[in-house]
């Protein structure tokens, strides 16, 4: 079971799963886990946001990066933490 | 005697019992393939007190009672040692074509009218290759040599195939549809397999009460559509995703709700352009 609890904390550093295959198409990323044998379909939003957990950015930075990235008017709050939500339960950041 | 080729491998079928040749009418193609051979099997089909008894290589594989269930077990084994003599290629459910040297794919569902469509189009002078199964393999696809083989109930939605008297072969598959075995050549056309890049990927989403549309697909979408008619490459080989991305990230990327056949190869073309 994937801690949830742990993307309410702004200050934790998410960071992607190890040994996964991340295979990167025009408009979103395939992640196979070889471990799980499960492949994941990320749409453009969650792949960037895979790719900024990285170990160095905190949760609370996340919204402003994607903000930057898709040149948006406003920090996209609520979906950055459905979609750390969604890569916590499916095991691609830790 | 029958020898045949799938891809990478050669099959001689030997038999004295004219029921059986007649079977392999429905199963014998004899598709120009440009590929190499590397495996050659031979198999032997008898009978043998109340049995069909079907031997590979010189072992016995099965020994079958009915014939129907003998011919159907040999038509499976036949293609399995053809895939095993490509154990690193991928296999998608699709049918196929080739358009200025490279391929394009209908992929889909069972029943979601790849067969039809594959005729219909080789009916409007496009060259089809295939109209079941493709193989992937680092980039270069190759459909695999099979006869086409539509449902007779289908054959209406297809007027200008003339098959009247043609005497094709044909067997009732397990849901008790006659399939007709057509052989392009039969048709006048080319039949030419060879490995060629991509050129397009078009998803079947049948909806027959409607007009066909296209549309765009992402290709996030269009991998995860592949990925369920794919069966991955009988070595597990480490990369296998990546080649079914790349192929599908460098082709165009299509969904087709597949209605009429009205319009649907003018829209083809024009995407293939």
């Amino acid at each position: 079971m994937q801690n949830l609890s742990r993307i309410d904390d702004p200050t934790w550093h998410p960071k992607a799963a190890e040994n996964m295959e991340t295979n990167e198409v025009a408009d979103g990323y395939i992640v196979y886990q070889p471990g799980r044998d499960r492949v994941h379909y990320l749409n453009q939003t969650a792949a960037i946001l895979l790719a900024l957990c990285n170990g160095k950015n905190c949760v609370a930075d996340l919204p402003e990066l994607l903000r930057l990235a898709f040149d948006l008017a406003t920090p996209p709050a609520m979906e950055v933490q459905d979609c750390l939500e969604l890569l916590v339960k499916e095991g691609l950041i830790t | 005697m029958e020898r045949l080729q799938f891809l990478a491998c050669t099959v001689e079928i030997r038999t004295e019992l004219a029921e059986f040749a007649d079977r392999f009418r429905y199963l014998a193609q004899h598709a120009d393939q440009d590929h190499v051979v590397t495996d050659h099997a031979i198999f032997d089909v008898a009978r043998e007190g109340e049995s069909y008894v079907v031997r590979e290589d010189g072992a016995v594989i099965f020994a079958e009672t009915s014939g129907e269930i003998a011919f159907s077990a040999l038509f499976e084994r036949i293609h399995a040692r053809a895939f095993a003599a490509l154990s690193d290629d991928i296999r998608i459910h699709a049918a196929s074509g080739i358009d200025q040297g490279r391929l394009f794919l209908l992929v889909g569902n069972p029943l979601s009218g790849k067969t039809t469509l594959a005729l219909h189009l080789l009916l409007e002078g496009m060259e089809m290759v295939g109209d079941e199964l493709v193989l992937l393999r680092n980039g270069l696809a190759v459909a695999f040599p099979r006869k086409f083989y539509p449902r007779e109930s289908s054959l209406a939605l297809l007027p200008g195939l003339k098959l009247a008297g043609s005497g094709l072969p044909f067997v009732i598959d397990t849901h008790g549809a006659k399939r007709i075995a057509i052989d392009p050549v039969v048709l006048g056309r080319p039949w030419r397999i060879a490995r060629a890049p991509v050129k397009a990927v078009f998803y079947l989403d049948p909806d027959f009460s409607m007009k066909t549309r296209l549309y765009p697909c992402t290709k996030v979408d269009m991998v995860r559509l592949v990925m369920e008619q794919c069966t991955p490459p009988q070595s597990r080989r480490v990369g296998w995703i990546a080649d079914l991305c790349a192929m599908v990230n460098a082709a165009a990327a299509c969904m087709i709700a597949l209605g009429d056949f009205a319009s649907i190869a003018v829209a083809i073309r024009d995407t293939l352009r």
